[in-house]
């Protein structure tokens, strides 16, 4: 047994409650221990619609995890999506202060607190605050200023908010259980810390989380996090384009999409028919494999665009060498990779969680990747490393 | 000739129970379309086309009597609606009012129909009194709607079914009723679409419904064997569907049929003809046709639709002059083509469009678009369904 206490990583999806409990073992690797997993109730694009169903599910998925790892769950690390989700870039500037004008651990201190101290509109808050470069009088993308010399110290620190309420509403599902939270994070950061290799990060990439209810982006370039947000669009819009477009339930739309779908277009569908057997409220039809394809191409293209969009504002596309990196459960739609390659002009590949073992084949799946990559920025960040790395403002913001 | 194309439609479970009575007697005729919100009235259908419309909002159970989910559910589906009366040239609807998925969607299937060029006719049954007084103003306000869509309205309230059916239980009322009306409709189709010696077509009935302020009824009468004309007369003219003659002394306007096999002969003709005239107004117009039917080989039915006051309708026009008539008769009530095209297309934009599941949730609104209507609606990228 390791001497830190494991970490429960609990991720209240649109589609799906997953938890994942991981222990902490020598040279930093991650073992994951037990897991729950549930269908999602009272969960609408990722943000809370109804607590008490949302609650119910938390329970029954903290249950199966404590009985498979034969464990007692009292606390958990929660990851957090939302359309409302965004980031900015915040550069703080301070005077240099040292002897001689050597930057000093005081000076940089200071202008990170001048960094962080962003004016948000009143109803948001700060999710995450993150170091990016810091900047010496004229001389850009310095990483590590202390010791050098210089008349002004400014720092780029990305800034991630979300509004208040939809954040509180999250963390008041899991206080109902009761179970304390002991931190958030933006579950975009939390899959891209679990996918991406250090290389990765180094040469510039980007980690898309294709969620039930959000598709959250997260952007790496220069070694640093360069840009991250969510769209409060995902697989559920698939899903009922498709119930919409052939007036099907609900139901067997989710089964065409998982069954048949695919992302892009190809001549082998043309001509092809799917027969939807009869049940019991749907009186079965056949539906045009093709038309189904274009559906679902129209829609995952449209949300992909606009990823690309913001990243192309940013201009942060530019500087994304090692391509992108899918995660999440529609990472799994037959020709993602290819569309993805397609629009975004750069290699694509499915995002595995990185540096676990224990459970590692229940836990392979893409759609893993937010709880098992919350586990690991427990481990590094929540256990009084506060100030550097992905400074978490949650106990600010929620109060203990 | 060219060979007319007719649909008839039941929309909602009362409509579809009566064009399924149709669908079983009328093989090889009209196309039946079956719609409704409720699978289980589909599946048990005889029609030969079955469209489910709101399965999303409904999950396939039917509007529970909410006449509002019953037109969301068919606007949903105004496209797939249009596209199933594609070179249609009349469309029967068949709807009982008074239930959600009739009184909601029957405006919205009429004003489908028409947009795709058909003429649209509409046969309403209205509730029974015992069905309670919420479906009977449901029923009403569905008239009233169906009047300013519909290019003929033809209304039967269910209530004059009553002696017709005479006394059995409940189950058999309802299956009688829909026989009634059924037939009602067969010998409507086959007035307008079969040919005959004496021929009627739809200008005809357009001219009788306009002269009822948009409102008809019909009556129905049939007999077999010896003695058969005055049989189908009494029915008819002593029956509860013409309140017992009286709607016909008091009709503005008449159209009658009398179909037959090809034993039919001018003296029965003839003598319907004189127990009709003989009790209506004497300045009140009389069409009449007949038609020759195999089907009806030693038989013979009447029917016979008659402009009728509403109370809520306004007074009823004068008629007009024959000359003027014949030709306001071939225009349909209302500007359609290109005016009504356009009419609707700009209808179209205002009505809430289709988001399934995420109609009551926050919408996600991007650069100003709204990313949870469908991306394929959004881009009018037509999908074969």
């Amino acid at each position: 047994m390791s001497s830190v206490p494991p970490i429960v990583a609990l991720e209240i999806g649109t589609s799906k409650v997953i938890a994942v409990v991981g222990e902490l073992h020598e040279g930093g690797n991650v073992m994951i221990t037990s897991m729950g997993k549930h269908a999602s109730a009272g969960v609408r694009k990722g943000e809370i619609v109804d607590l008490e169903n949302a609650g119910a599910c938390v329970r029954t998925v903290l249950a199966e995890a404590e009985e498979m790892g034969k464990v007692s769950i009292r606390q958990v690390h929660l990851a957090i999506s939302g359309g409302h989700i965004q980031s900015l870039v915040n550069r703080g500037t301070v005077p240099v202060q040292g002897k001689d004008g050597e930057i000093t651990q005081e000076d940089i201190d200071q202008v990170m607190d001048v960094a962080r101290a962003v004016n948000l509109p009143p109803e948001r808050d700060v999710m995450h605050t993150i170091c990016q470069h810091f900047c010496i009088d004229d001389q850009e993308m310095v990483i590590q200023p202390e010791g050098m010399e210089g008349a002004k110290l400014s720092l780029d620190m990305l800034v991630l908010h979300g509004v208040r309420n939809r954040l509180r509403n999250t963390v008041r599902v899991v206080r109902s259980v009761p179970v304390e939270v002991q931190d958030v994070a933006f579950s975009g950061l939390c899959s891209a810390l679990a996918v991406l290799t250090p290389e990765q990060k180094a040469g510039g990439a980007v980690v898309i989380d294709l969620g039930g209810g959000t598709t959250d982006y997260v952007a790496y370039a220069n070694n640093v996090l360069a840009a991250a947000g969510a769209l409060g669009i995902g697989g559920d819009h698939v899903t009922n384009d498709i119930a919409l477009a052939f007036s099907i339930p609900i139901s067997q739309a989710e089964s065409l999409k998982s069954e048949s779908g695919n992302a892009i277009i190809d001549s082998s569908s043309t001509g092809q028919r799917i027969t939807l057997p009869p049940e019991v409220g749907f009186p079965g039809r056949s539906v045009s494999l093709r038309a189904l394809h274009t559906v679902m191409n129209t829609r995952v293209d449209e949300i992909l665009r606009m990823i690309r969009k913001r990243l192309m504002t940013e201009d942060i596309l530019h500087h994304v060498g090692a391509g992108i990196v899918l995660t999440g459960g529609g990472a799994h739609m037959k020709g993602i990779v290819t569309l993805t390659e397609k629009i975004f002009g750069l290699p694509c590949s499915i995002g595995k969680p990185r540096g676990i073992s224990g459970l590692v084949t229940a836990t392979d799946g893409p759609e893993y990747a937010t709880c098992i990559g919350m586990v690991q920025y427990g481990f590094k960040y929540s256990s009084g490393h506060r100030g550097s790395g992905f400074g978490s403002m949650f106990k600010w913001l929620f109060g203990k | 000739m060219h060979e007319r194309k007719v649909s008839i439609v039941g929309l909602g479970g009362g409509g579809c129970k009566i064009v399924d009575w149709i669908a079983r007697r009328c093989t090889g005729g009209p196309s039946i379309i079956a719609i409704s919100t409720d699978s289980e009235v589909l599946s048990t259908s005889h029609a030969t086309t079955k469209l489910q419309i709101g399965s999303v909002r409904t999950t396939g159970l039917g509007t529970g009597g909410d006449v509002n989910l019953g037109r969301l559910s068919a606007e949903d589906e105004i496209e797939m609606i249009r596209s199933l009366f594609e070179g249609a040239d009349l469309v029967i609807l068949v709807v009982a009012l008074g239930g959600g998925t009739g009184t909601g969607g029957a405006p919205v299937v009429l004003n489908a129909a028409r947009n795709a060029g058909a003429l649209t006719l509409c046969f309403a049954t209205l509730p029974f009194n015992f069905e309670g007084q919420q479906k009977k103003e449901y029923a009403e306000e569905g008239i009233a709607s169906l009047k300013d869509v519909a290019d003929a309205l033809i209304v039967v309230p269910n209530e004059r079914l009553f002696e017709f059916i005479g006394v059995s239980n409940v189950a058999d009322s309802f299956e009688k009723a829909d026989e009634v009306i059924s037939d009602g409709i067969s010998s409507v189709w086959k007035l307008i679409m079969k040919p005959g010696f004496i021929n009627l077509d739809f200008a005809h009935l357009q001219t009788i419904v306009r002269n009822g302020g948009g409102v008809c009824t019909f009556g129905y009468g049939t007999a077999s064997g010896g003695g058969r004309i005055e049989s189908a007369l009494k029915s008819l003219l002593e029956g509860p569907l013409l309140e017992k003659g009286a709607v016909i002394s008091e009709a503005r306007s008449l159209l009658v049929s009398i179909a037959g096999g090809s034993d039919l002969t001018l003296k029965e003709i003839d003598d319907v003809m004189k127990a009709i005239s003989g009790k209506m107004q004497k300045d009140a117009k009389l069409f009449m046709g007949t038609i020759i039917d195999p089907d009806f080989q030693d038989k013979l039915s009447i029917t016979v639709i008659a402009s009728e006051k509403w109370s809520s309708d306004p007074e009823p026009k004068p008629v007009a002059d024959s000359g003027r008539e014949s030709e306001t008769a071939v225009k349909p009530k209302r500007g359609r083509g290109a005016a009504g095209a356009k009419d609707l297309q700009t209808k179209l934009k205002l009505e809430p469009t289709g988001k399934g599941r995420f109609n009551n949730v926050e919408p996600t609104v991007l650069d100003g678009e709204d990313f949870d209507i469908p991306t394929f609606i959004r881009r009018s990228i037509s999908i074969e369904r």
